[in-house]
């Protein structure tokens, strides 16, 4: 069952959501720490993508996790068909990487 | 993951302005999903953003712009493709449906090129009927306002279906009325005109004399400079106001106002010019007005055509209550004539009341002729849809859903009706010219006819209904056609053949059925106009040509006038080939004219009450009773003795003789015309009136002795032993040896001023014969298909009693027979329909019955022949079938 690569934005929210719900800023600012800035949401970006992804069912709309957590905001989980995608994305891309480092393109792992 | 405070609300409420309008970018939808958050998202990263410093902030900004403005677009895109991909489903429906039935048309050429050629042929029939209906019917008049516009009449109360024209004291008092904002007068009693002499030459024009409220009636102010002022209104102004026409073409568009005009030899200044296309509603064109008419206090003399414009609100039932109180007022005034009556009518009924009737007849006829069409149509869709019957039955087995096969058959008829309906509007156009052309004159408003809006909104709907008309029965009988049956191969046998031949005979049937109704019009109508022909009319019109001579009253006082009719005859008899040569005031069948109260002063009915008679007068010159041919039958004619101011003589026409002098010779007595005594002194024999053969009594003057008093042009008649155009050139030379500004003016047959009465007639005769014709060719050929259907479809019966001994005779006998027989009863049910419809015919025909046997007879015996015709070839066909081949199909 080969897919088509995921963009990027979808595939960095969905490893942000790997752990447990978040809300949107929660993302962006994950998502940056993680990639060391390399990846940035801008607003636009990240609802449009969210809202696509919760069409295409990668993700749901989830309550918050903390009882006291601030009511405006919206927090979103993975779904089990997200968590399939972004696991065979990883999959696909450790095969590149693979094939990366037999071309000697990245350092040998110490 | 942070958690952080939400934004102090006071600080961000300018940025998060802002950052609304950004998001305007994104679709409404989006916008009430997300829009909230993303600000939140915007202005906390903001906070963080200021705290690092201003170039922070302003990267951030710029950042945030960009991305909301590229992904808005993004958004909106994918929006847009989602909803037209939504919309095109639908679309998509119908466009494969058009698309489809276009192909399957395609197709079958020969079957398609015959619909649409016979569906173009009765929408574009119909729709040129149309547009005339519309025009003279439906279109209102050219007036601002038109209806408001009425038409006043006066009537004696002793002869109440008799309008005539309005007195002069009668329109005084009219236009005191409080129910009309204007009324004005024209002088239309007579053809007015006037010789405009100019450089080139003299020509006649159309000239009316009309009151100052004329151009206020019709709402036609003179585009350039100005209508009549009231005390214009006498006999001496010179005053005219030109049309646009004529400033046109004859005075050459230059500056005008202001120059003069000589119109019958008098001076005129052009004061106005009408605005363009301005017609008269009784005259129709006019080439100028002029304000010098005469409106007497003679409450007996009637001589005005009088229009009024309705006051805004006023019915013409409250304007009729008025006008009934002035009438009782006048009749105060002037007692003698108490009983001369006034009344109103709308006047769009006054210009087209008269052809109403004919025009609905006619819109009938053509309803008929399309309904023909679409049987004749439906006819052929059937058997088109029967030899596609196992395609259809096996995609309705594979799932294609009965429904969508319905809808394309329904398609397909809409797609021929829209197809036919576009081809007849063409068609429609040609027909329409030629119509024009045909019936020039016949009908009022008939020139103006043209394809308008609703005109062609009618050839759209007509189209549809048709298409959908002879669409349904094919859908309707496949959606209960049995399936297995058809695919069984059973299609063979003889039951289901029969029934499908039954719809199809049944349709050919009322095809024969409505052909022989429209015979039976057309044929009632030609009758008709046969025997008008046949009417005695009372004089011989052929070979005489008439023509008419205006003498100005400025050159030609009454001694002039006297002697010049006498001369010009007296010349214009010696010129060769003319036989005799005389002059009249008005010519006979050109209806009512100048009728006036005639009394005996001696003999047995002098001094009784009630003996007064409304006689025509006539002024006559020359020899006029020779040239109309025109017997004496007691007394004599008028002769040398009747010279200008001897004691004035009149002849009597025989019904005039006999309602004022019964049972004595006329001949010695003397009447009183309008109060003035003159001795009868000849009775001659009756003319008609009316192109229908009405009698009506005529007092003859002589010219001579009238011209005394009243300037009356006379019409030349000259008779001629050949054909009498050929004669004007040589008319024209004399007249001009005579006076070389004297115009001969409308040379034309007698036959022709006579024809013009019974051109309505004419005109509907020769439409009806064509739609008859056509609907005969429409129900011969819908004959001839379903016989050559039934012939092919019994191949195997045939070549059975073939086999079995059966004479060609008995077989062609045995087709024919089946052709009769359809044809028989459509014969018998549109004989029915005939009757019925016999008495909405009646109000047109003319000494002939609508349930005439002769023509019932008639009509069945020429559709029995046709479809004869129509059999025969099948007939033959079947003749021919080999026994052989056919048994071992």
């Amino acid at each position: 069952m080969t897919t088509e690569p995921l963009k990027v934005p979808v595939l960095h929210i969905l490893l942000a959501l790997a752990e447990g719900e978040m809300h949107g800023l929660g993302m962006a600012d994950w998502v940056e720490q993680a990639t060391d800035g390399a990846v940035e949401l801008g607003p636009g970006t990240l609802y449009r993508s969210l809202k696509e992804m919760a069409e295409e069912g990668l993700i749901r709309e989830a309550p918050p996790p903390e009882p006291d957590a601030d009511p405006r905001r919206r927090y979103y989980a993975i779904t089990a068909r997200g968590r399939r995608q972004v696991s065979a994305e990883a999959a696909r891309l450790e095969r590149l990487v693979e094939v990366a480092r037999a071309r000697h393109l990245l350092p040998e792992r110490a | 993951m942070t958690r952080s405070s939400p934004p102090g609300r006071r600080e961000h409420i300018a940025e998060a302005r802002i950052f609304g309008w950004l998001l305007l970018a994104f679709p409404a939808p989006f916008r009430a999903a997300y829009g909230e958050e993303m600000t939140a998202f915007f202005l906390e990263r903001l906070d963080r953003a200021r705290q690092r410093g201003r170039l922070a902030t302003a990267r951030h900004w710029v950042r945030s712009a960009a991305d909301v403005v590229s992904t808005a677009a993004d958004e909106r895109r994918i929006t847009r493709r989602h909803s037209r991909a939504r919309q095109e489903g639908a679309m998509m429906g119908i466009m494969t449906d058009v698309r489809s039935a276009s192909r399957s048309l395609q197709r079958t050429p020969a079957f398609t090129a015959v619909a649409v050629l016979i569906l173009a042929l009765g929408i574009g029939g119909s729709t040129a009927v149309f547009s005339i209906v519309n025009q003279v019917l439906l279109r209102p008049l050219p007036y601002a306002e038109s209806g408001q516009l009425v038409r006043l009449y006066q009537y004696r109360a002793e002869a109440p279906e008799e309008d005539t024209y309005v007195t002069g004291p009668a329109f005084t008092a009219y236009r005191t009325m409080q129910s009309f904002d204007d009324v004005a007068a024209s002088y239309t009693y007579r053809e007015t005109g006037a010789d405009l002499t100019q450089d080139i030459g003299a020509t006649r024009i159309r000239q009316l004399q009309v009151s100052s409220s004329y151009f206020d009636v019709l709402r036609a102010a003179p585009v350039r400079g100005r209508g009549f002022m009231p005390d214009e209104e006498r006999p001496d102004s010179r005053t005219a106001v030109v049309s646009q026409e004529l400033w046109q073409s004859r005075l050459g568009g230059a500056e005008v106002l202001g120059t003069t005009l000589t119109l019958n030899g008098e001076s005129y200044e052009v004061v106005g010019i009408a605005p363009a296309r301005l017609q008269d509603p009784v005259v129709g064109a006019v080439d100028v007005w002029v304000p010098h008419i005469s409106i007497d206090d003679e409450p007996q003399n009637h001589a005005l055509t009088v229009l009024a414009r309705l006051r805004p609100g006023v019915t013409m039932e409250a304007a009729a209550a008025e006008l009934e109180l002035v009438h009782a007022a006048l009749g105060e005034q002037f007692p003698q004539a108490a009983d001369r009556l006034g009344r109103m009518y709308s006047l769009h009924e006054d210009t087209v009341g008269g052809a109403s009737r004919t025009l609905l007849v006619l819109l009938g006829a053509v309803g008929l002729v399309l309904l023909l069409v679409c049987v004749n149509i439906a006819n052929l869709m059937l058997a088109r849809a029967m030899s596609r019957e196992r395609e259809f039955v096996m995609r309705a087995a594979l799932g294609s859903g009965s429904g969508r096969i319905v809808r394309q058959l329904l398609m397909e008829s809409l797609v021929l009706g829209l197809a036919g309906g576009g081809a007849g509007v063409l068609l429609g156009m040609l027909m329409l010219d030629a119509i024009k052309l045909l019936g020039a004159g016949s009908v009022p408003r008939l020139a103006d006819s043209a394809f308008d809006v609703r005109v062609l909104s009618f050839a759209l709907v007509a189209s549809i209904s048709s298409g959908l008309l002879f669409g349904l029965l094919p859908a309707l009988r496949f959606s209960r056609v049995n399936a297995a049956a058809v695919l069984r191969e059973e299609s063979r046998s003889a039951t289901s053949g029969r029934s499908r031949n039954r719809a199809r005979s049944i349709l050919v049937g009322a095809q024969i059925a409505l052909a022989f109704m429209l015979l039976v019009g057309a044929g009632i109508v030609t009758l008709s106009l046969h025997r008008l022909g046949d009417v005695d009319l009372g004089i011989t019109e052929d070979r005489v040509l008439t023509f008419e001579v205006h003498l100005p009253a400025v050159r030609y006082d009454s001694l002039r006038r006297a002697s010049f009719h006498e001369e010009f005859a007296g010349r214009a008899s010696t010129l060769p080939g003319v036989d005799a040569a005389g002059a009249v005031s008005r010519l006979p069948v050109t209806g009512s004219y100048h009728a006036w109260g005639s009394q005996p002063a001696t003999g047995p009915l002098a001094g009784t009450q009630g003996s007064s008679i409304g006689a025509e007068q006539r002024v006559i010159a020359g020899d006029y009773l020779e040239v109309m041919g025109i017997p004496l039958l007691s007394g004599r004619v008028f002769d040398a003795r009747e010279a200008a101011g001897t004691q004035r003589r009149v002849l009597l026409s025989q019904s005039a003789a006999e309602s004022t002098f019964p049972g004595v010779d006329a001949v010695g007595h003397t009447l009183l015309v309008l109060g003035q005594p003159v001795e009868v002194i000849g009775v001659v024999a009756d003319v008609a009136l009316t192109a229908e053969g009405d009698v009506a009594p005529v007092v003859y003057h002589a010219h001579s002795q009238f011209a005394g008093n009243r300037n009356w042009p006379l019409v030349q008649v000259v008779r001629t032993g050949g054909d009498p155009l050929a004669l004007i050139g040589a008319l024209r030379a004399e007249l001009a040896s005579l006076d070389t500004d004297l115009v001969l003016h409308r040379p034309e047959p007698l036959a022709d001023v006579v024809g013009r009465g019974i051109a309505q007639r004419r005109f509907m005769t020769w439409l009806m014969a064509g739609f008859a014709a056509l609907a005969m060719l429409l129900a011969v050929l819908g004959l001839f298909g379903v016989i050559t259907y039934v012939v092919r479809q019994r191949r195997r019966e045939i070549g059975i009693r073939a086999a079995l001994g059966a004479r060609p005779a008995e077989i062609r006998g045995m087709v024919l027979g089946q052709g009769l027989r359809i044809a028989v009863v459509g014969i018998v049910i549109g004989g029915a329909g005939a009757l019925a419809l016999g008495r909405v015919l009646s109000a047109l025909v003319f000494e002939v019955s609508p349930a005439d046997p002769w023509i019932l007879a008639g009509a069945a015996l020429t559709m029995g022949l046709a479809a004869t015709a129509a059999a025969w070839l099948p007939a033959r066909e079947a003749t021919a079938v080999e026994p052989g081949t056919v048994l071992h199909e």
